[in-house]
């Protein structure tokens, strides 16, 4: 018969009594001074046993019994007959614990490489319309009402901007653009697509631009983002890596949560940014102006110190500005 | 633990200690974040369960440790709750701002019960030596602490909030019990404010200091044809939210030390006292040390990070007994009817940790 020591508390008082554990078959004797209990195994709620800490073992009313010699505590449960949990095994041995670390890599990866896409993918596309108007419409009020003024461009030149744009030769399903027309104030030159396919456009932005064709090679950049919904695409991916950094590491620091989330949408809104670049290109190719005409308004802008994109925009200077000049480079290369 | 017998008389401090270790608890960490991630979250509440237990069970006083008994249903359904309290919030936004500050509302009258209930559960599922904690605390005084002086700090840009923060801890220590023994909780609200005066004056000068500095760089730098460019007050802007955030990181330290202190060292246990010693330096260098630990491991650190954490605070408070640990009896009714006596308390956790 296996014998122990352990203390007991009876629930009642925070007394410990020294006890001496014992089984025999499948009972358990627990055995003190003035003191004589006997438990099925089956009654006992056998705690986990958690790093160093003593085992408790629960016997129902509220009296519990706790032991420190792990290996021989457990030897004595076990013959008795009971079976130790899977988690409890795992917490405690170094390989599941390193297999336990490598899967949730894995699938924290997974997730970020292919989960995350695809769900952000099907949502943007699966977006009602309507939502998307709103959405638009609160974006344009917040920016009419702060930043934005009344376009100074004679009429004539806007309706002959948009009617330029709307004249390009474009693939069927082309969501189409209207431009709205603005004066930028203190912003300088730039562009914004909204995501229901309006585009701000900034008169400052026109009076940089050498050509209406470098105006037209802006717009069709911007009309990439509203054709892949690129905005909706960022809001949503934000808002669920913003999650789960906050969840990974919300309660050590609320600033080390943001680091991640920042570092990981900068490089997206770049990834748009070029996807942006490529489809301007083609667009404009297919109607036999030059990419570079995207690429002189950059290099302009880049002077003018902003940057234009639904997100690199006025605020994601510091962001954008590297990748400026890559996108010079890929545009007037041919690559795209 | 032979002081049974011992007079009253020359106490001798018995210090909290946490003998837990990064390595253990990492194992124990790593398999939740695994559970949780395949379970989409609702391992959560079974992990919370798990991380506490391991904390508490090495968390001891006088050769015994501390044990949660929390049920992690219960603690699913606070979670759900949570969950669907912020939904709403968020949904109410969009719907119209009638429909906001409804839900506003709805959500401050029910926020004080919440609370309370929170308070109830954490510690009627806390024991030390085969005895329950328990909070004892009634939802008038919930309401008249959370929705009186919390509205009242607001109203007051927060000056009222030393006077907030010493309400809420004479609500929740004055209200809770180990056993049959009450705590008491006699820190006044003069010695708040003295305790914050060092916090909001240094708090004040990093926000003016910081703001001035950076208008004047701006006046100074930024002139494009008259105006500053929206470039550089947007640069200058994301500089000042950036030194105030570190700002903090510098201060929150001292104001956990000197709250801390107060409030533990005007806590007592019956006869038994309390006393805290966190100080500001040691605090300040363990929290800078744990923020790089995991910047520099992407988050592996965390672990030891939390137990560093624990063993640290867990030393800097001792029990000045005014006679034996094992005189404490249980409360009378809650040891007849376990099961029932907190039926309420045990239907669901609401998680918020004051």
């Amino acid at each position: 018969m296996m014998t122990l020591s352990a203390r007991y508390f009876d629930g009642r008082s925070s007394r410990a009594h020294p006890v001496t554990l014992s089984a025999a078959g499948d009972r358990i004797a627990i055995i003190g001074v003035g003191l004589q209990r006997q438990l099925h195994i089956g009654e006992l709620q056998i705690g986990e046993r958690l790093g160093s800490a003593p085992r408790r073992l629960a016997l129902g009313d509220g009296a519990y019994v706790e032991a420190t010699d792990h290996a021989a505590l457990e030897a004595l449960l076990a013959s008795a007959g009971h079976r130790f949990g899977g988690v409890e095994r795992a917490q405690r041995s170094g390989l599941l614990v390193a297999a336990a670390l490598a899967a949730f890599l894995l699938i924290a990866l997974a997730g970020y490489r292919f989960a995350l896409p695809a769900f952000v993918d099907n949502f943007a596309r699966q977006m009602p319309k309507e939502v998307l108007v709103t959405m638009s419409d609160q974006l344009l009020e917040f920016l009419d009402n702060r930043y934005l003024a009344a376009s100074k461009l004679p009429e004539a030149r806007r309706l002959a901007l948009q009617q330029r744009f709307n004249s390009l030769k474009k693939s069927p399903d082309t969501i189409a653009i209207e431009i709205l027309f603005r004066n930028g104030k203190d912003l300088g030159p730039n562009a914004l697509a909204l995501p229901d396919g309006r585009v701000v456009l900034l008169d400052e932005l026109v009076q940089l631009a050498a050509s209406d064709d470098e105006v037209i090679a802006v717009l069709a950049h911007e009309s990439m983002h509203v054709q892949e919904r690129h905005g909706v695409r960022a809001l949503l991916r934000g808002t669920v890596v913003a999650t789960a950094s906050a969840w990974w590491m919300g309660d050590i620091s609320s600033l080390l949560a943001l680091a991640p989330t920042v570092l990981l949408n900068s490089r997206y809104s770049r990834e748009l940014e070029a996807t942006a670049d490529s489809g301007a290109a083609t667009l404009l190719k297919a109607n036999g102006l030059p990419a570079s005409l995207l690429a002189s308004m950059l290099r302009k802008l880049e002077a003018a110190k902003t940057s234009f994109g639904e997100h690199g925009g006025w605020a994601g200077y510091l962001d954008s500005h590297p990748a400026t000049a890559e996108r010079i480079q890929r545009l007037e290369s041919g690559e795209i | 633990m032979n002081t049974e017998n011992a007079p009253t008389i020359a106490a001798v401090p018995l210090r909290l200690e946490f003998t837990g270790h990064g390595s253990e608890y990492f194992g124990i960490w790593v398999v939740n974040l695994l559970l949780t991630l395949l379970t989409l979250g609702i391992y959560s509440a079974w992990a919370k369960v798990r991380r506490l237990r391991y904390f508490y069970q090495h968390t001891g006083i006088a050769g015994s440790s501390f044990e949660y008994h929390g049920n992690p249903l219960a603690i699913l359904k606070g979670r759900i709750l949570a969950l669907l309290l912020v939904l709403a919030y968020n949904f109410s936004i969009r719907i119209s701002l009638m429909a906001y500050l409804i839900t506003l509302a709805l959500l401050l009258m029910v926020m004080p019960w919440l609370m309370r209930q929170s308070f109830r559960f954490r510690l009627h599922n806390s024991s030390y030596r085969g005895l329950r904690f328990g909070f004892d605390g009634g939802v008038a005084g919930a309401y008249k602490t959370f929705l009186g002086y919390g509205l009242l700090t607001l109203v007051t840009f927060y000056l009222a909030a030393p006077l907030f923060h010493q309400r809420l801890k004479q609500y929740q220590h004055g209200n809770s019990r180990f056993g049959a023994s009450r705590f008491r909780f006699d820190a006044t609200v003069g010695q708040f404010y003295r305790a914050y005066a060092l916090v909001l004056g240094l708090s004040l000068m990093l926000v003016l200091g910081s703001g001035a500095a950076l208008g004047t760089m701006v006046s100074m730098f930024g002139k494009t044809a008259g105006k500053p460019s929206p470039e550089l007050v947007a640069g200058l802007m994301a500089m000042m939210v950036g030194i105030l955030l570190i700002g903090s990181l510098f201060i929150a330290p001292l104001w956990r030390a000197r709250t801390q202190n107060l409030i533990w060292n005007h806590t007592r246990l019956d006869a038994h006292v309390f006393r805290s010693e966190v100080k500001a330096w040691p605090l300040l260098g363990l929290m800078l040390s744990n923020f790089l630990m995991v910047l520099l491991t992407l988050g592996l650190f965390i672990p030891w990070a939390h137990v560093r954490m624990a063993r640290y605070l867990a030393s800097c408070l001792s029990l000045l007994p005014a006679g034996s640990l094992d005189e404490f009896l249980a409360a009378t009714q809650a040891a007849e009817v376990p099961a029932t006596g907190d039926a309420a308390t045990e239907f669901f956790d609401f998680d918020i940790g004051l």
